[in-house]
């Protein structure tokens, strides 16, 4: 059982668990605390992805639970900003954290990912087995427990699959933070540890975007497995 | 109108109000604020639990949660449990719940109340203090009066209809706590003050330590009356 610590980060006071590094509450301007409570999605801010093709879509025990089914054909799984709303400023000391088991390790095509898009979430896009979105910043399993980085601002440069070094098991949560208080140097950490330190993420030129937080699965084809099980959301700004 | 304080308890850091001794934010990493805003109950996170055709009535207005029993002689219930009587908090983790709450109507006749945890779901009919229907439950209990009794079980330690000493007048809200941050030593609290400290209550030999909120307003039979307002339902972990 940690203890509650302070941090000082993008000149914002948050308190922390000093054993697992959780930022338990920001005292940021604006800040988005989402620990799906209850048995029902809240659709007031939240969306499923598409539901079609057999994945499964739920809010139990304290998770979201979104899942593959092993049926040889395309699907999605997720929960995205409701009306796929690019309500957050990445140029206003954003901040997002995650804590995530991948219950079910992805296999074959099933690609994970959370952190932010600069767009609509879309059935049947892809980040790894294909570069359909444009603007993104997101930690990714793609077909193991292998953690990567991808980021892409739709310019030169674009990280793909950046390496962690951290490979999860499915007995797991982790506590995955993207850090953008700095737009032209975006910091990553699963459980307080930064990872992928000697890559340079950037955004710049997502300035004069907006972007939203999102947690999904998606697979063009095949009998792809994965869970995940989306303990929290939490998303802050420094400024508004 | 009290100042703001900091208290340090679970290794968790929270504020409160040093004049109600209402926690106002605990900063731990599992946190639930329910405050009964609008006019309508967030059955997302909330179930109603209704019995009896007179009817009874679980209700949100004026910013409380209100259960109310009507005078027909027969069996009624108004309760409001987690949504799908689900069990998602656990005790052993340091878990902490505070209600505010006023018991507008004193309870009466065969009318029972009680503001705490289960540890199985809310079944109509089911008794605390006249029986002892309910295998798990930490409760602070109003049965036949306004007199505030503390029941508990954890299926094989017992604390029955202990007397806090306090009676309770209608229109007086009051903040009652339950800290299980030591399982095998739980702690109640009406005002700030500690209630029954010459019990020792263990709550450490139940077979699952999940439990739900619930505040239930219940009676087999007869003309009892009896109306809760609670006012807010906190509860929160200190590790997940």
């Amino acid at each position: 059982m940690g203890s509650t610590k302070t941090k000082w980060r993008g000149n914002q006071l948050a308190f922390f668990d000093g054993t697992t590094y959780e930022t338990v509450r920001p005292l940021a301007p604006r800040v988005l605390i989402e620990d799906f409570e209850g048995d029902t999605l809240n659709t007031d801010k939240w969306l499923y992805s598409e539901t079609a093709n057999e994945d499964t879509q739920a809010v139990d025990g304290g998770n979201a639970v979104l899942t593959f089914t092993g049926d040889a054909t395309q699907q999605e799984a997720g929960v995205l900003a409701a009306g796929n709303s690019l309500d957050w400023d990445p140029t206003k000391g954003l901040i997002a954290e995650f804590r995530i088991k991948l219950s079910v390790l992805p296999t074959l095509l099933t690609e994970v990912h959370w952190g932010f898009l600069g767009e609509a979430q879309v059935d049947d896009k892809q980040i790894c087995s294909a570069e359909d979105y444009l603007k993104y910043c997101v930690f990714t399993a793609d077909g193991s427990g292998i953690i990567t980085i991808n980021c892409d601002d739709n310019v030169a440069g674009a990280q793909h699959a950046v390496a962690t070094g951290i490979t999860v098991l499915a007995t797991a949560f982790h506590i995955y933070r993207i850090d953008i208080t700095n737009i032209a140097d975006i910091k990553f950490y699963i459980d307080g540890v930064g990872v992928a330190t000697g890559t340079t993420f950037t955004l710049d030129s997502l300035a004069a975007d907006t972007v939203q937080p999102v947690a999904f699965l998606t697979k063009n084809a095949d009998a792809g497995l994965g869970t995940m099980l989306l303990d929290y959301i939490r998303v802050w700004q420094a400024t508004r | 109108m009290g100042s703001t304080k900091a208290k340090w308890r679970g290794n968790q850091l929270a504020f409160f109000d040093n004049v109600t001794y209402e926690t106002t934010l605990p900063l731990a990493p599992r946190y639930l604020y329910e405050d009964f805003e609008g006019e309508t109950l967030n059955t997302d996170i909330w179930l109603a639990n209704l019995l009896g055709a007179a009817p009874p009535t679980v209700t949100v207005a004026d910013g409380y949660g209100i259960l109310t029993l009507t005078a027909a002689g027969q069996a009624q219930e108004a309760d409001i449990g987690a949504s799908g009587n689900s069990l998602d908090w656990d005790i052993s983790k340091g878990l902490i719940i505070e209600f505010r709450a006023n018991i507008a109507t004193i309870a009466t006749d065969e009318v029972e109340m009680h503001l705490g945890v289960l540890g199985e779901a809310i079944v109509d009919q089911q008794q605390i203090s006249s029986a002892d229907d309910v295998a798990e439950h930490a409760v602070f209990s109003f049965d036949g009066s306004g007199l505030c009794r503390i029941n508990t079980d954890d299926g094989t330690n017992e604390t029955t209809a202990v007397t806090t000493g306090i009676t309770v007048l209608p229109g007086a809200f009051h903040v009652y706590r339950i800290d299980f941050t030591t399982q095998a030593n739980v702690l109640f609290y009406i005002d700030g003050v500690q209630v029954i400290p010459a019990t020792t209550v263990m709550m450490d030999d139940i077979v699952s330590a999940l439990v739900q909120p619930a505040m239930i307003c219940q009676k087999n039979a007869g003309a009892g009356l009896g109306i809760v307002q609670i006012d807010y339902v906190k509860i929160w972990q200190a590790t997940r």
